[in-house]
């Protein structure tokens, strides 16, 4: 959409979606832009997060073209408030890979989507490990943004302490975790998206992220000749490098492909948009097949056909 | 600022300068940003004296008449690509380096030291004075 359009209705939808996770039914807001028949991207947030994140890929003409974009808020994030039949404010928000991979699969079942392609970022991209390894079925590939076997040290007591403004440092604990490569105002919104969190909800979702999640001695358990598996990771995250995202494709093996993200950090998909939606048409080519050669290691501005101040500049009018 | 020497005191004069009149910390830096903190180059130490997120003063090798809550810790070399105008991945940030440091134990990284609930207190205007070294020592360059 160009500044002449701003008083144009997008195209992008939000409905809510009634999810049975384990017996307890969860209204969970998603949103959504493309064909009905189009190939379903169903799309996961980063910890703390929700789904404003994927605003570009949901608006992208081209992806939205080919692809039925879904972006929701995992329970207890954005607009999926928690559940009125559990009385949840008894105990801390914290939750385990189990946990995680259930409310995606139990999101994908209730939408009744058919061989979706999962997309996550950051514990989104951790998960796609489990969901590799106990989901392979469910989905027609899956890839994981800025994933790592294993990212220690970011389950921070400061992050939800009553003598820090958590508001604030939520976010900006995050800031160094982007490329300064990006776009200020896509960075800053990034940032503003995660002062949007509830108490607690980033801290617990770390728990999975830093904690919980360990796949170093378990790659092998992953068959991604039965659900390929793409890693893609920022040149400029510090939590989980493009070296991590090449550890995992070699643990696994056959099937699963890693590349590097240049001049792009930990929140590819929001703080550089222009950029991430170009490398990301190169994955889904690889996906679908559509593009004819294998994805190369490290993809850079040039190979998509962009510069940095280009970027900067094109972003500027969105 | 290419004729100015990285950390030298006319350096840290227009630094100071930086922070003093940079739009966001009177807007997000807070009034109340009142901790100070120390930046350490290699061997050489320079207090940064904050008062209501302004800087009152930068003194060379603070001794036992000054008092700070915490501080940065780093080669000199990591310091110079931290101020780059595109700073090079993991030294590009502090709590970017400092991570690479404390958790993954790579060398070359800048590292946080001193009271950790101070630093998370004030997070986003001790973060963004740092930035600021990486404005002044560009004339205004890149964040």
């Amino acid at each position: 959409m160009s500044v002449d359009e701003l008083d144009s209705v997008e195209s992008i939808t939000g409905r809510y979606v009634h999810v049975d996770i384990g017996g307890v039914t969860h209204r969970v807001y998603f949103e959504e832009n493309g064909p009905e028949d189009g190939i379903p991207l169903l799309c996961q947030h980063t910890a703390g997060c929700n789904n404003q994140e994927w605003r570009h890929v949901l608006a992208d003409e081209e992806i939205t073209e080919e692809f039925r974009v879904i972006a929701y808020d995992l329970p207890y994030h954005g607009k999926s408030a928690p559940p009125p039949t559990q009385e949840w404010w008894l105990e801390d928000y914290s939750m385990t890979g189990e946990e995680f991979a259930e409310r995606i699969v139990a999101i994908a079942d209730a939408l009744e989507l058919e061989d979706p392609i999962y997309l996550g970022c950051s514990m989104g991209g951790n998960i796609a490990l489990e969901l590799a390894d106990w989901y392979p079925d469910r989905f027609r590939a899956i890839v994981g943004l800025e994933a790592g076997a294993y990212s220690p040290g970011f389950y921070i007591d400061w992050l939800d302490h009553p003598r820090v403004n958590t508001t604030e440092v939520n976010a900006y604990s995050c800031w160094g975790l982007m490329a300064p490569q990006g776009p200020d105002h896509t960075r800053r919104e990034t940032m503003y998206h995660y002062e949007q969190g509830a108490t607690g909800v980033f801290k617990g979702d770390l728990y999975f992220y830093s904690v919980d999640h360990d796949y170093r001695d378990k790659l092998d358990q992953i068959d991604a000749t039965e659900c390929p598996l793409f890693i893609a990771n920022g040149q400029y995250d510090y939590l989980t490098t493009p070296e991590d995202g090449f550890d995992i494709a070699e643990g696994v093996g056959e099937g699963a492909t890693a590349i590097e993200m240049t001049e792009i950090g930990h929140f590819p998909m929001s703080e550089n948009p222009t950029l991430f939606n170009a490398y990301l048409k190169e994955i889904l080519g690889a996906v679908t097949g559509d593009r004819g050669e294998d994805l190369p290691e490290r993809l850079t501005p040039e190979d998509v056909g962009l510069e940095t101040e280009q970027v900067k500049a094109e972003s500027a009018s969105k | 600022m290419t004729e100015t020497e990285f950390a030298s005191h006319g350096w840290w004069e227009h630094f100071k300068e930086t922070v003093n009149e940079d739009p966001e910390m009177q807007v997000r830096g807070h009034d109340k940003f009142d901790e100070n903190f120390y930046v350490e180059i290699g061997d050489e130490r320079f207090l940064v004296a904050m008062n209501g997120g302004r800087i009152d003063e930068i003194t060379p090798n603070p001794g036992l008449n000054h008092q700070w809550s915490f501080g940065v810790e780093g080669a000199r070399e990591a310091w110079e690509e931290f101020v780059q105008e595109t700073p090079p991945a993991f030294n590009h940030e502090i709590i970017a380096s400092h991570y690479r440091t404390a958790v993954r134990n790579e060398e070359g990284h800048l590292e946080l030291a001193g009271d950790n609930e101070k630093i998370f207190q004030n997070l986003r205007a001790f973060q963004r004075t740092l930035d600021l070294m990486r404005k002044a020592h560009n004339d205004g360059g890149n964040l």
